[in-house]
This record gives C-alpha cells, sequence and structure tokens, in this order.
C-alpha cells in the first residue's frame, strides 16, 4: 500500500515539473504585458496598460499586423482552393499511381516547407521576381501546406458518399450546381478545418517571410516582433509581451469559434 | 422506334467484363424488372442508363435521343437509389424539391407540388425533417417522391426495397406497383429479389454474367425459363433440377425410369449422348398414393426432412441420392423423416435441359399458370 502511494507521489511530481514546464511560458505571456517592470520572471508588479500603449503607438506594429492579415487569407484562401479541388479528383477518380503521388507530396512537401529547401526557394523565388512580394510568401507557404491539405481533405471527402453527388446528378443538376448546392454544403466542416489550419500556421510562419522579404514596411507581426529592441540595443519585453498577446489572441479566438461552431473532429460520413 | 433502346453495348471496370454486347428495348410505359444475382451487371447497366457509367461500346437512346455520351443531367431520366442518396444537409422539403428547385421553378408551385406528392406518399407531416430523423421506410418514400416530382422520361430503380426489413418491404412492394401504375412512366427496376420481379414488372430481363439470360413476362420466365440458370434463380424454392439420363421414350434417374414421351415429343435439338438435367417445379410434384389418378411419372423416394411453413409444407426427398423438393398444400401430417414416399410429376410440367449447355430443350405446352 506504501509502495503504492510512494510511487504515485513521484508520479505526481514528475508530471507536475512537466506541466510547469508547459504552463509556465502562457502564464508569463497573460502576465507580463500588464506587468509595470516587465522581464523574463514571471512577476505581475503593479498593472497597468501602458504596454500596450507603447504597441498602439508604434507604427510598425501596427502595420505588420495587417501584412500578416494579408499573408495567412492569402495562404488559406490559395490552400483551401488548391486543396479541395485536388483532394475532390484524389478521391473520386482512382488513376494510374494516384496514391504514389500524394505519398510524393507530402515527402516533398515537408522538405519544401523545411529550412533544407531555404536556398533553392530564395532562388526560385528571385528567378520569378517573387522577392519581397506577398505573393512570393503566400505561393511558398501554401506550396508547403497544400500537400498535407490534400491529404486529410481527401479521406474526409472519401467518408462521403459518392451517391449524393449521383443522386444530384440525375436530380438534373449540373457538375457546378452539384458542387456547390450539395457536395461543399456537405463537405464544408473539413474544408473549414483545413482553412483555420493553414491560416493558423502563415500567421505563425517567421522563417518564409523574414527570408523572402527584404523591407521592413512588408513584415509580418511574426517577423516584427524579431526586431523589438529598446535604444540599448535589449529588447523591449515590455513590448514584446504585450504584441505577442496581441499577436496569438486572432489564433485563439479562431480555434475557439470554430470549435464551437463545428468541433474539431473529423467526421463526414453521414449515412443516407 | 422503342423507348428506349441499348445496342450492343459493352462495359468494362478494368480487366473486367462487366456488360457483355447487350442489347435490348423498352418501350414506353413497360415495367421492366432487371432480375439478376449480385455482381451480373444490372446495376452498372441501370447506371449506364442514367448516365453514371459510359459504355466502352454500343449505343443508348431514350426517347428518341442518342444519349451515349450524354452527361445524366440531360437525359430526364429520374433515380431512386439503393441507399436513398437524400441530401443530409436539406430537409425532407428540400430534398422533394431539389429537381424542381435546380429548374428554378417558382417557389410557390414548388410548394403546391411538393405538397399534393407529400399528400401521395403520406409524408406529409415528415417535411420539415432531416433525412436522419426519420425511419428507413419513410425515406424510401422521400426518395420516390424527389423521383416522382419530375415528369421524367424514365424511373430508374435500383433495388429501392433492400434496405427494408422483410414486413416493410411487402408493403412498400404493393404501395410501389400502386404508385408506378398510376402514373404509368416507363419504369426500369432492378433488382435480385425474384419475388420483387415477379410481383412489379410487366416484363422481366434476367441477367448473369453480363448476359441477358431471358427476357419476356413473369408468365414466360416462370413458366418457359430458356435454361438452367433462370429455372433456379425464378421461383421460391427454385425448380428442382436432376441428373438424368434419357431416350427417345424414357428417362433415367438413378435406377429408376420414368415415362416422359409427352416432354420430349418437341425437341428442339436432337438428344446427343443421352445426358440432360430434368426440371420440375416444387409445386408441380404430388404425393403419389394408391388412389390418385395416373397423370405423370412417378418416382420413389425417401423422406429427408419437412419443414411446415403454415399454410405450405416443403418436404425435401432423396431420390436416388439426389434432393427433390416438393411443397404440399395442408397438412404434413405422416411425412416423417425415413419414410418411403412415391412422388408424381405433373406430365406437361416436365422440363428438359441440355446437359452441356444448360439450354431448355423440349417445347412445354399448354398455357395454364397455376392449377394445382
Amino acid at each position: 500500500m506504501n509502495k503504492i502511494r510512494v510511487s504515485s507521489a513521484i508520479n505526481y511530481i514528475f508530471l507536475s515539473v512537466v506541466a510547469a514546464f508547459f504552463i509556465a511560458p502562457v502564464i508569463w505571456l497573460f502576465v507580463t504585458p500588464f506587468s509595470n517592470s516587465p522581464s523574463l520572471s514571471i512577476s505581475l508588479g503593479t498593472p497597468t496598460l501602458e504596454n500596450f500603449g507603447s504597441v498602439f503607438q508604434d507604427p510598425a506594429a501596427i502595420y505588420s499586423f495587417g501584412n500578416s492579415v494579408i499573408i495567412a487569407v492569402g495562404v488559406t484562401l490559395a490552400t483551401v482552393i488548391c486543396a479541395s479541388l485536388a483532394a475532390y479528383i484524389f478521391s473520386r477518380y482512382h488513376f494510374h499511381g494516384s496514391n504514389f503521388l500524394i505519398f510524393i507530396l507530402i515527402l516533398f512537401s515537408n522538405i519544401v516547407s523545411g529550412t533544407a529547401a531555404m536556398v533553392p526557394l530564395y532562388m526560385l523565388n528571385i528567378s520569378l521576381g517573387l522577392i519581397n512580394s506577398y505573393l512570393g510568401v503566400i505561393l511558398t507557404i501554401a506550396g508547403g501546406g497544400i500537400p498535407t491539405s490534400i491529404f486529410i481533405l481527401k479521406s474526409f471527402f472519401d467518408s462521403i458518399p459518392k451517391s449524393y453527388e449521383e443522386a444530384a446528378l440525375v436530380d438534373g443538376s449540373s457538375y457546378s450546381q452539384m458542387l456547390f448546392h450539395i457536395f461543399l454544403p456537405l463537405s464544408k466542416k473539413g474544408i473549414i478545418v483545413i482553412a483555420t489550419l493553414s491560416f493558423i500556421s502563415a500567421w505563425g510562419n517567421f522563417l518564409i517571410p523574414f527570408i523572402l522579404l527584404s523591407s521592413q514596411r512588408t513584415y509580418p507581426a511574426s517577423v516584427t516582433i524579431y526586431n523589438f529592441y529598446t535604444e540599448m540595443g535589449l529588447p523591449n519585453i515590455g513590448l514584446i509581451s504585450a504584441y505577442a498577446l496581441l499577436y496569438t489572441l486572432p489564433v485563439i479566438i479562431g480555434y475557439l469559434v470554430v470549435n464551437k461552431i463545428f468541433g474539431f473532429s473529423f467526421y463526414g460520413g453521414i449515412k443516407g | 422506334m422503342a423507348w428506349i433502346e441499348l445496342e450492343n453495348i459493352t462495359k468494362n471496370f478494368g480487366k473486367v467484363s462487366v456488360i457483355k454486347n447487350l442489347s435490348l428495348q423498352i418501350e414506353k410505359g413497360e415495367f421492366v424488372s432487371i432480375l439478376g444475382p449480385s455482381g451480373c451487371g444490372k446495376t452498372t447497366l441501370l447506371r449506364l442508363i442514367a448516365g453514371l457509367e459510359v459504355a466502352d461500346k454500343g449505343k443508348i437512346n431514350i426517347a428518341g435521343t442518342d444519349v451515349t455520351f450524354s452527361p445524366p443531367n440531360v437525359r430526364k431520366i429520374a433515380m431512386v437509389f439503393q441507399n436513398y442518396a437524400l441530401y443530409p444537409h436539406m430537409t425532407v422539403f428540400k430534398n422533394i424539391s431539389y429537381p424542381l428547385f435546380i429548374k428554378k421553378i417558382p417557389a410557390d408551385e414548388i410548394k403546391q407540388r411538393v405538397n399534393t406528392i407529400a399528400d401521395n406518399l403520406k409524408i406529409s407531416p415528415l417535411l420539415d425533417r432531416y433525412p436522419q430523423q426519420i425511419s428507413g421506410g419513410q425515406q424510401q418514400r422521400v426518395a420516390v417522391a424527389r423521383a416522382m416530382i419530375q415528369t421524367p422520361n424514365v424511373f430508374l430503380l435500383d433495388e429501392p426495397l433492400s434496405n427494408l426489413d422483410a414486413m416493410m418491404r411487402i408493403e412498400a412492394r404493393g404501395f410501389l406497383k400502386y404508385l408506378l401504375d398510376k402514373i404509368g412512366t416507363t419504369t426500369i427496376y432492378v433488382t435480385h429479389d425474384q419475388s420483387e420481379a415477379m410481383a412489379l414488372a410487366n416484363r422481366i430481363v434476367v441477367m448473369q454474367n453480363g448476359i441477358i439470360q431471358q427476357v419476356g413476362s413473369p408468365k414466360d420466365i416462370y413458366d418457359k425459363p430458356s435454361n438452367i440458370f433462370v429455372a433456379s434463380f425464378v421461383g421460391n424454392p427454385p425448380m428442382n433440377l436432376l441428373q438424368a439420363t434419357i431416350n427417345s421414350t424414357q428417362v433415367k434417374i438413378g435406377d429408376q425410369y420414368l415415362d416422359i414421351k409427352e416432354s420430349i415429343t418437341n425437341l428442339r435439338k436432337p438428344l446427343q449422348n443421352g445426358k440432360v438435367y430434368l426440371g420440375i417445379r416444387p409445386e408441380h410434384i404430388s404425393i403419389y398414393h394408391e388412389d390418385s389418378k395416373n397423370d405423370g411419372p412417378i418416382v420413389e423416394g425417401e423422406i429427408f426432412v419437412s419443414e411446415p411453413l403454415g399454410f405450405e409444407t416443403i418436404i425435401t426427398v432423396i431420390v436416388s441420392d439426389q434432393q427433390i423438393k416438393v411443397i404440399k398444400f395442408g397438412g404434413s401430417k405422416n411425412l416423417k423423416p425415413g419414410e418411403k414416399i412415391k412422388l408424381q410429376f405433373k406430365k406437361n410440367k416436365i422440363y428438359i435441359f441440355e446437359f452441356e449447355t444448360g439450354y431448355r430443350i423440349n417445347e412445354i405446352q399448354g398455357d395454364d399458370y397455376d392449377d394445382h
């Protein structure tokens, strides 16, 4: 009996340490922006909104939010449109080598969006004249995310019986009417999940805009936050923490809203 | 020109040949049932007519138009799917009205037509529900309503009763026949259930392995099966098929000789090596007593098992190592397994099938459908 108590006490201690490791940064994120003496330790001091005030006085902080929105929305649109069209074909038509093609795409997408391919991606963007443009950033981030999105959407579409589309065609709808009245409404859950995931991943992407964009004016929030220093050359922790909290909010709100409306679950098997 | 014409249709899925050079003509207003075991190509045939598959070879005409390569939406057809395929994100009302909505018919006309058809099919109280919220039988009616709201060239029904339980199925079958008779639209009904085909259709197309085995009225299919497959597929229990040898006057089953002169007078083909299948339906066999009138050849056997079903009893008898099923109406007293029994085959109901090809080679006389 004692042995069991001791071992479960050890378990709890171990798990508490692990939990603290993950929770501490989150607490820091929510406490430090409101502190009058922000530091790397978690201490509130006297609560103040001054840090947020300095964020809103910094023009770079404001327009880089706008840049983030442009990039994230662009990536989301490109991913959703390309991935859902491709996933539909992969799901509904089986051509020779289609499974192999998906496998290869996923394999290489992880390389493409990873650090290893940064030099060739940079060269590619230069030769396409897309360097220092949103389009270059959008296409590069989307290109990395689309294959995985195709894969997820394909399994989602696979679970929607084909007979709904066939019934729609027989009932007299054209292919585009079938798509808009039947197929998209049935698959909207999967598409919204993909849209949210790609929005969040583009919103948080640091490396690709950092490398492909060269003027401060075009930096998204993820890169701007990297440039907050005091005149002394030290990181301005008050500004960084306040900005980080603002930067996190859209993602948190996005998750909550989607979770409330749809719930994050991959199912589409609607019984006929 | 027939209303629906299929000309030399061939369809392969990869290396599997599903429909083999099939031709079929269907007249306006006919109720045709396509009957066959699973995998015989009957659903593929229906999908070819619907335009959901495209034939590899051949031509399809519907109402005088060549639609071989037309998409489903221009063929003016209506279809009831096996799983009904009711749109899960639409209410019953929206489901039924979808074909009209697509044609941009004014809202009040849609409403009026949906209400009429819902009244007819007794589903008016369900119009605001979603498909997942109604029973299988109700879903089937909604699927039929969605098909009937249009005035199509042809109704296509793909095993519409197979998802219902046995009790519902009989009820839905009768209702479906009543409805389709009333509208009179050309109908093609795919089923693997011979009783559905017999009960509903004016004409039955029996298929096996992508080939039409026989086309005819239910009565023809039942009384004059053209081969062993049709004979054994239609009827419940199916026709008894006994291996036998034959000469010009008698047939030999095991070591018993049967006098079947009358059944082999009108042979279409000369007898070859004498090996044949002798076919006789369970309801055309009676138990022979000393005082029975002499109505056909008699065989002796031993009762294997008897299964009383209430109104009738199915008796399985072993005759020279082959099983024969017999339907006896009325009581089943004195039918104990192991007992010896004499069976009499009705003489004008004996079928002779060629052993090698399975084709029937004797002409069947008489037109009486059922005369026990």
